[in-house]
């Protein structure tokens, strides 16, 4: 047994014998401190329960989709809802924007901006505007004048306008024909 | 008697921000407000407190040749503790998530900070529990003392507010950049430096006895 037991055999045990109790540790702490996903946020844009899907892998031209979620409302219509982090347009920065969309038709049903990047004037959101965006044409969501959708501020308009661009982008690559 | 020494070298003598000059990464990002300053000493001190009581019951048992690594995973495993510990409670109180965010990169950053990994090597692995402990606690203090007032000062000068509370309208940005944070860092120490010395010397002239400068026993 001390033949075994040499010196670097016992540095070598010691840090094994550290590391898995720090591991069965951590572990443990881990399963009684584990805080579970808040989706409530995507309730703000359109009231239903969601769960996580993965993310798909999709070129978008105007932002990047960080989180993706499915849930069906009370009425057990089908959803998609998207958290985007727009691409910013002239002063504004990125804007994160929650837009939830009908699974089957690829319709907005709701938004809701999270995140709102530096801008030189506050985003004024009308949501009775909104339908304005409905449509599964990129090119039907894009505003001919930025006045049809926001007030007060040209640049956030666009950076949003962006989220909106990146929904229908990413519905049209992963549940578009 | 013993703890009374380590209460003055943790929080004066060799205070690890403004004496030893430790930990000063996390000094100068952390020190934009005076709550973050509070949020990541009370992390920093939970790691002293938690890493020198397992690294001085561990003493006699870990062979001087790995201690480096074996005192790095100790250290690691209580500082993903207190990143858990605080996302679960940012969970339930946003002011928690606020510093939790603030905190960003340097609160895994902690397991390299000198202060925790001088500790151990220099105190908790030649003393005993008890001690190891109040010189985790105290030093712990004395960080969280240093930045949180350095914090509140550059908050003050740089925001008009004190803990999030606004104050006036008075504010130079300079105070919010980093090259504010080494200047108030330098002010700091300075200032420090010369109460200390101006104190140590009344001391010696005196024969007072209690803030003699003296390295901690080993």
């Amino acid at each position: 047994m001390k033949k075994i037991l040499t010196p670097s055999v016992k540095c070598v045990l010691t840090l094994v014998i550290i590391a898995v109790v720090c591991v069965a540790a951590l572990a443990i702490l881990n399963d009684l401190l584990y805080v579970p996903p808040d989706f409530s946020a995507f309730s703000n844009a359109y009231e239903a329960e969601y769960d996580q899907v993965e993310v798909a892998d999709v070129a978008l031209t105007s932002g990047k989709v960080l989180l993706a979620v499915e849930g069906s409302d009370s009425q057990g219509k089908q959803l998609v809802g998207l958290y985007i982090e727009s691409a910013g347009y002239g002063k504004a920065k990125a804007f994160t924007v929650i837009i939830v969309l009908e699974k089957d038709t690829g319709i907005i049903l709701g938004s809701y901006i999270k995140e709102q990047g530096s801008s030189a004037a506050p985003y004024d959101y009308d949501e009775s505007k909104l339908a304005v965006l409905n449509g599964t044409n990129v090119a039907d969501i894009v505003p001919k004048d930025p006045e049809m959708v926001v007030t007060g501020a040209t640049h956030s308009s666009y950076a949003v306008m962006n989220a909106f661009v990146t929904a229908q982008e990413y519905y049209q690559a992963v549940y578009g024909e | 008697m013993k703890v009374k020494e380590l209460a003055l070298d943790g929080i004066v003598r060799q205070n690890p921000a403004l004496k030893l000059v430790l930990g000063t990464c996390s000094i100068l990002a952390l020190s934009n407000e005076a709550i973050n300053g509070l949020g990541m000493g009370a992390a920093v001190t939970f790691v002293l407190i938690c890493s020198n009581l397992v690294i001085s019951i561990l003493r006699n048992i870990i062979p001087d040749k790995v201690r480096i690594p074996a005192f790095i995973l100790i250290i690691a495993t209580f500082v993903t503790v207190v990143k858990m510990l605080l996302y679960y409670l940012g969970s339930k109180s946003a002011a928690i998530m606020g510093i939790y965010n603030a905190m960003g990169v340097f609160l895994p950053l902690i397991v390299v900070n000198c202060i925790i990994l001088a500790r151990a090597e220099s105190f908790a692995s030649h003393n005993t529990i008890g001690l190891s402990v109040m010189d985790g606690l105290f030093m712990g203090i004395g960080y969280t003392v240093a930045l949180t007032l350095l914090g509140a000062v550059r908050e003050i000068l740089g925001n008009g507010s004190i803990f999030g509370v606004a104050l006036w309208n008075f504010k130079i940005a300079f105070f919010t950049t980093p090259a504010g944070a080494f200047m108030t860092y330098g002010m700091f120490i300075a200032l420090f430096t010369f109460v200390y010395d101006r104190i140590v010397r009344k001391q010696k002239l005196g024969g007072a006895k209690i803030l003699k400068p003296k390295t901690t026993e080993v």
